[in-house]
C-alpha cells in the first residue's frame, strides 16, 4: 500500500472513530445525564483515544502476500495493543480507578472489539454471497453455451 | 443464424467477421468466447516453451520480480509484466485480485470472507487465493454488481 493511501485510510478511520464515539456519548449523556456539562477536556481525551486507536490500526495494514495465519496473529496483536493502550490511558487520565473498574473496562473493550469484528464479518459474508450468486449464474450460462 | 466459412490463402491474415442486425448480449458473448479461446500466452517451464490458452489459466502471480502462470496443476514462467497481463486480460475475464495476482474469474468456485477481515477465492482446483479488500469492488464491477 502506498503511503498516501495509508494516510488517507488512517485519517478516515480516525474521523470515523471520533465521530462515532462523540455521537454515542452525546446520545447517552442526553438520556442519562442531561444536566451535566460536556467539558472541553473530555472532547480532547476522546480525540486522543481515537487517534491512538487509529495509529494502532497500522498493525493491520500489511504488505502483500501475507498469509492468513500471519494476518490472524496481527489481529490478536492489534487487539492486545488496543487493550493495553486504552486501559493505560484510562488509568493515566484517571478515568478508571481500581482493579475492578479497570477489569470491567478491559472486558467492555473486548466485547466491543468482538462485536465490531462480527458485524464486519457478517457484512463481508453478505458481499461474498452476492458475488457467489453471480459466479453461479456465470457458470450456468457457460454450461448452456 | 447462417454460418459461413471461407478458406483463404496462407499469406492472408485469418479474420472472423460477425454480420448482425444489432450488437446485443448474445453477440457480445460470442465475441468474448472467441477472444478468450484465441488468446494464447507463451509459458516457460525449464527449457520448454508451452502455448497456454487463457481459458486454461487460473491466475498470474508476481514473485521476486518474475511473473508466473498458474494452471490447474502446473506453473509456467511468463515474460510479460503483471500490469501488461492485467491490461491484456482485463477485457476478458481476469481482474487484479491483489498487488501481486491477477485472477481468472472463470476459475473461481466461490468467494468467502476470512476471520482476519480479508476475502479468499476458492478456485475449482481447490487452490485458495487472497483477494485484497481494495480489489473486491473491481470483481463486483466485473460481475455487474
Amino acid at each position: 500500500m502506498k503511503p498516501a493511501q495509508l494516510i488517507k485510510g488512517l485519517l478516515t478511520d480516525f474521523l470515523m472513530i471520533f465521530a462515532t464515539v462523540i455521537i454515542i456519548i452525546t446520545i447517552l449523556r442526553s438520556l442519562f445525564y442531561p444536566d451535566e456539562a460536556f467539558e472541553l477536556t473530555t472532547v480532547y481525551i476522546i480525540m486522543g483515544f481515537s487517534l491512538v486507536s487509529t495509529l494502532i490500526g497500522i498493525i493491520l495494514y500489511t504488505p502483500e502476500g501475507v498469509s492468513e495465519r500471519n494476518m490472524r496473529i496481527r489481529v490478536i496483536i492489534h487487539f492486545a495493543a488496543l487493550e493495553v493502550i486504552l486501559v493505560s490511558l484510562a488509568l493515566v487520565t484517571g478515568m478508571s480507578k481500581g482493579v475492578v473498574p479497570t477489569a470491567i473496562m478491559a472486558v467492555q473493550i473486548a466485547v466491543v472489539y468482538a462485536i465490531i469484528r462480527l458485524l464486519s464479518w457478517q457484512q463481508d459474508k453478505k458481499e461474498a454471497e452476492q458475488i457467489n450468486e453471480k459466479l453461479q449464474l456465470l457458470r450456468t450460462d457457460r454450461r448452456q453455451d | 443464424m447462417k454460418i459461413s466459412i471461407e478458406q483463404i490463402a496462407r499469406e492472408q491474415e485469418e479474420e472472423i467477421i460477425i454480420r448482425c442486425h444489432e450488437e446485443d448480449e448474445e453477440i457480445q458473448g460470442i465475441v468474448h468466447r472467441l477472444q478468450t479461446d484465441s488468446l494464447v500466452l507463451l509459458g516457460y517451464q525449464k527449457e520448454r516453451v508451452h502455448r497456454i490458452r487463457l481459458r486454461d489459466i487460473y491466475y498470474f502471480e508476481a514473485v521476486d520480480g518474475k511473473v508466473f502462470i498458474y494452471c490447474r496443476s502446473s506453473v509456467y514462467e511468463v515474460k510479460q509484466k503483471l500490469y501488461e497481463l492485467e491490461a491484456l486480460c482485463s477485457r476478458l475475464s481476469c481482474f487484479r485480485a491483489s498487488k501481486s495476482t491477477v485472477l481468472n474469474i472463470a476459475k473461481i468456485d466461490m468467494v468467502r470472507p476470512t476471520i482476519s477481515g480479508r476475502f479468499e477465492a476458492v478456485l475449482d482446483n481447490g487452490e485458495r487465493v487472497v483477494i485484497s479488500r481494495q480489489y473486491v469492488p473491481v470483481l463486483k464491477n466485473m460481475l455487474g454488481l
